[in-house]
């Protein structure tokens, strides 16, 4: 057959190289901004700038600007190379490139303002979800079309991990983010309470599987064997690893919500998943590890490799860390302390950052036709990426356990030692500090590489279509006597995707459709009411401000929690809460039981100033709160929203919602003006998150204020 | 690299056996070894141990080479030759725990697989990898039984229940030893120094956010006058304390602070009444003027003139 000639597009994968080490500094320079503010809460400095807003862009920005472009570069130059083709639309290569950027903007531009969904990764509002869709399906359509057109008949590995990464984050994506539009900049998801809770850790949990991990593996079956020349360890093990990986992983969300409201059945899933994805998991690290075998006196001059070898091994510790946070016993210490987050920095700059900065070095000077500038800078970054990402985890460790174990400590008298939360939040105070000094050593390691790579670029030149010739696929194919099974399926693109989307379908329907369509699942609690239109809106500020990124809503059944907080917190009572708010992660205390617990005039004073009424506590001030006039333009239409969602709200409370809110917000303010000795406007923000605040966990106490009452008024009439 | 190898294989085993014998304890007595940081620091020792047994171990074996080598002289080559050959223990638990082919053997399991000059070997399965798998598939199928079919295994809301009544069975056996025995039916006003300034860091700590430094008051009322909304005497102030006024936010301290604790404050907070306060809170309550003790009776008078003039402004 003759051989056809054609080029690799090198430029898309350039820009998209690029388009990672710009947003890759950005999106960790916030982090290391939200890290210094928890040691100095003066640097919360506007509304924009507050921790609860930060952390939104930060997780965003690191994943799917930094990780993701990176994936997608990485992608661009494996893809047309394994498959002997040219990208099949340089359209759509572009409008895949510029979409992205201009959905990671939008990011920038809405995040730090307010505008959230508050699920977690999953945090952009409506509009820009169906951005990342469209961009999202683009990408694929352009995958897909380049793999009909191949010029090799084989699939190999990386495709594989490809392929489930388009077909799995498309599904992820759309289900997690089905929410009814209010306006241009706010939603609420169709989900409530547990099953919210259950789809999004879904979500979450194989946001980090489908996009931190699968295609990541891609990239490292296709870079680690080039860049060290070595022959692929296992073929076996690569397909048994990849299927048992995507056919577990989506199992295995519910371990982010154990001993939390959702069913047991369900947590226990999420348990054995975990466990069971230890070893597939690790195939992959032993494939890429073993790859190495033989070159490993290369790993000791070679930046790349090294980078690649310190990756795939954070990849291996956090793949067991996991599991084994996934039982009971560990996770009842490590959840929602700062345990979680040094294994997710385990995984996110070890793994993704290190894999991400040996493909860089690889990548660059091989597309500019030079030798990288200098190896010896190259190797620095590798040590202060190294020595950052210790420094970054190491005391967080000591932190969550630290911080896990005052919570728990009891007297012999049966009173917690630490009563005051306060007290094992300045604990950690110097632990957070040396973390943010890890997280500034990472970027240091990565301006380094910044200087490394224009130093190259300078010095080289871009070879922006770079040549190459095969014969076209032959249109009969025979297979060879003897030949593995799994070679068929590696042939026919359509039926892996298939299969693969089989796959990644079983666990989330399992798991999901039960606890939605089944009610005992979700125990009904007769007390449970809907919120007042004063309450909503509270809501809505709280998620407008991000209050759920540092305090979590979800009472666990254990003594401590128990003492401390008040009863555990039953599913029932979240059936009205869209989205939910059960938070992941305690830097300030549980706020589920809140409600009654102070005085209007406690939370006032200390939402202006949480030190006058806290001593020592490193919350931002939200005095803007106070000075802010409650925007009621919506309130009607969110109430008629969540009536459309199922709430029961009675038509004619709909009709006088404004009515009611008044109502609601004249009489805290006035107790707040007599508490306080001073004039308090109804139509402060501040009202409306106190009222939210002071409703929170009290149903179950079965009295209800007459605000309550008037939401199914005309219900509860008509239907006697 | 072999080395290496080894000590990674005993520290897998290690770990899973040691996971392994986790899961036949009881959810609550896991929890407990885990907690222990003592059990995580025998962990690490018991690895570090391991670690330095192998180093020992292969010092050793490096010594008696040299040492052979140097008596034998120039024999030694052809006589090391063959023991290179034969395996001690480690390396051959190693062959067959990886079952990995040797590099220079590996055009055997070499594919013709080639993409982009990546070529594929298919090496066998590493068998301690797919025992490990197989295990983690029957510790699946046991966990559900236990938790699920069997019930053998408390879920977690009876979990909590059986953790609430051994806490309370525990506090009770303590309660019935300890001097700690205080509660509102028989609590007295402390006078001790050294308890009273207990009871002025508590104060500190936790009652001045509301009720001020000095006890002026601010969300709380002013403690410092003989106005009292819930009663003056120390049985009253306990109870307060003990038991809050959740309706007009004063928190029940009962789980937070011990009863020698609450009444080390409370005595603390009647040594308050008739102090003069910087920004004091205007009177809420009744006028209360029978004072605890005796000897405060002298100074009753004058703290009742202060409440008036605090009135009349």
């Amino acid at each position: 057959m003759q051989n056809e000639t054609f080029y690799y597009d090198n430029k898309i994968v350039r820009n998209f190289t690029v388009a990672t080490i710009i947003w890759g500094v950005i999106g960790l320079l916030v982090g290391i901004w939200i890290a210094f503010s928890l040691v100095y809460p003066d640097m919360n400095l506007t509304p924009w700038l507050t921790f609860g807003r930060l952390r939104a862009l930060h997780t965003n920005g690191a994943i799917f600007a930094f990780v993701g472009n990176a994936i997608f570069a990485g992608i661009y130059y494996s893809l047309q190379r394994l498959l002997k083709a040219r990208m099949a639309s340089d359209l759509l290569s572009k409008i895949h490139f510029w979409g992205w950027q201009l959905i990671i903007v939008s990011a920038v531009a809405t995040l730090p303002f307010g505008i959230s969904s508050s699920k977690e990764y999953a945090e952009l509002e409506w509009p820009i979800d169906i951005g990342i869709a469209l961009i999202w399906v683009a990408f694929g359509v352009n995958m897909f079309w380049t793999i009909l057109k191949r010029r090799e008949r084989h699939l190999y590995v990386a495709v594989w991990f490809y392929i489930a990464t388009f077909v799995t984050v498309a599904v992820l994506h759309i289900v997690n983010n089905l929410e009814l539009p209010i306006s241009a900049f706010k939603s609420y998801s169709i989900f409530a309470g547990v099953q919210d809770a259950l789809v999004q850790w879904w979500y979450g949990h194989n946001a980090v599987a489908f996009f931190l991990t699968t295609p990541v593996l891609g990239l490292m079956y296709y870079f680690v064997p080039k860049a060290a020349n070595r022959p692929v360890y296992s073929y076996r093990l690569s397909i048994i690893h990849f299927w048992a990986l995507i056919f577990l992983y989506i199992w295995a969300g519910p371990h982010h919500l154990l001993y939390t409201a959702l069913p047991d059945w369900a947590q226990s899933l999420g348990t054995v998943f975990s466990i069971m994805l230890i070893f597939p998991s690790w195939g992959g690290m032993i494939n890429g590890l073993l790859t190495l075998r033989g070159a490993w006196d290369k790993v000791r001059d070679s930046a790349v490799l090294k980078f690649f070898v310190v990756a795939i091994t954070a990849y291996g510790m956090s793949t067991l860390e996991g599991p084994l946070l996934s039982l009971k016993g560990l996770n009842a210490i490590a959840h929602y302390t700062d345990w979680i987050p040094a294994h997710v920095h385990i995984g996110t700059l070890g793994w993704n950052g290190f894999m991400i900065f040996g493909m860089i070095y690889w990548l660059m000077p091989k597309m500019y036709r030079t030798s990288l500038f200098s190896e010896k800078l190259a190797n620095t970054h590798f040590w202060i990426g190294t020595t950052g990402i210790l420094f970054w985890a190491l005391p967080m460790y000591v932190a969550g356990f630290t911080q896990s174990l005052m919570w728990k400590e009891f007297n012999p008298d049966g009173t917690l030692v630490y009563g005051n939360f306060l007290e094992t939040v300045t604990q950690l105070i110097p632990l957070y500090y040396t973390r943010a000094i890890g997280g500034s050593l990472y970027v240091v390691g990565m301006l380094i590489m910044v200087y490394n790579v224009i130093k190259t670029v300078k010095s080289g030149s871009f070879l922006s279509q770079e040549e190459a010739s095969a014969p076209a696929l032959a249109k009969e194919f025979n297979a060879p006597k003897g030949d593995h099974w799994h070679r068929w399926i590696e042939r026919k693109p359509v039926q892996l995707m298939v299969w693969a989307t089989v796959a990644i379908l079983i666990g989330g329907i399992i798991e999901i459709v039960p606890t939605i369509m089944i009610k005992s699942n979700v125990p009904t609690i007769e007390d449970v009411r809907p919120y007042t239109a004063l309450e909503v809106e509270g809501r809505d500020l709280y998620i407008r401000e991000g209050c759920n990124a540092c305090h979590s809503q979800m009472v666990r059944p254990f003594r401590s929690e128990v003492a401390r907080y008040g009863e555990y917190s039953k599913a029932g009572e979240f059936v009205y809460d869209h989205p939910f708010l059960w938070g992941s992660k305690r830097t300030g205390p549980d706020l589920h039981r809140v409600g009654g617990k102070y005085p209007h005039s406690w939370h006032y004073k200390h939402m202006v100033e949480p030190t006058s009424m806290s001593p020592g506590s490193i919350m931002p001030t939200y005095e803007w709160l106070s000075t802010n006039e409650l925007n009621t333009s919506l309130t009607v239409a969110k109430l008629e929203a969540m009536q459309t969602l199922g709430v029961p709200y009675s038509d004619s409370y709909i009709a006088n919602g404004e009515a009611h809110l008044m109502s609601q917000a004249e009489e805290i303010a006035g107790d707040l003006s007599s508490q306080l000795g001073q004039d308090v406007s109804p139509k402060e923000e501040m009202v409306a998150l106190i009222a939210y605040l002071q409703r929170l966990g009290i149903d179950i106490k079965g009295q209800h204020s007459k605000h309550v009452e008037a939401t199914t008024e005309g219900n509860l009439t008509a239907e006697k | 690299m072999k080395k290496i190898n080894r000590i990674l294989i005993l520290f897998v085993v290690l770990l899973m056996v040691g996971a392994g014998s986790l899961t036949t304890l009881s959810p609550e007595s896991s929890q407990d070894i885990l907690a222990n940081p003592v059990n995580w620091l025998m962990v690490v020792t018991a690895f570090f141990l391991i670690v330095a047994f192998v180093a020992t171990f292969e010092a050793l074996d490096a010594m008696k080479k040299m040492i052979k080598g140097n008596q034998a002289g120039a024999e030694a080559e052809t006589e090391e030759a063959p023991v290179e050959e034969e395996e001690d223990w480690a390396s051959g638990l190693l062959k067959t725990l990886t079952d990995a082919a040797p590099l220079d053997k590996e055009e055997e399991v070499a594919t013709d697989h080639e993409y982009d000059g990546i070529r594929e070997l298919d090496n066998n399965l590493p068998p301690w990898w797919l025992f490990g798998f197989y295990i983690s598939i029957a510790f699946a199928v046991i966990y559900l039984l236990r938790y699920h079919v069997f019930q053998s295994a408390p879920l977690s809301a009876e979990e909590l229940k059986i953790e609430l009544a051994e806490a309370k069975a525990a506090e009770e056996e303590y309660l019935k030893t300890a001097a700690n025995l205080v509660d509102e039916s028989n609590v007295v006003a402390l006078s001790e120094e050294s308890r009273l300034l207990a009871g002025g860091e508590i104060f500190m700590k936790n009652c001045a956010v509301c009720h001020a430094n000095d006890g002026g008051g601010g969300v709380g009322p002013n403690l410092t006058d003989d106005y009292w909304i819930h009663g003056n005497d120390i049985s009253d102030v306990f109870k307060t304390v003990k038991y809050g006024v959740p309706a007009k936010g004063m928190i029940p301290w009962k789980d937070q602070l011990s009863a020698g604790e609450m009444q080390e404050v409370s005595s603390y907070i009647l040594t308050l009444v008739g102090t003069t306060p910087a920004n004091p809170k205007e009177a809420q309550g009744d006028l209360m003027t029978a004072a605890p003790a005796e000897e405060m009776a002298s100074s009753m008078d004058n703290t009742a003139a202060v409440s008036d003039s605090t009135i009349a402004e």
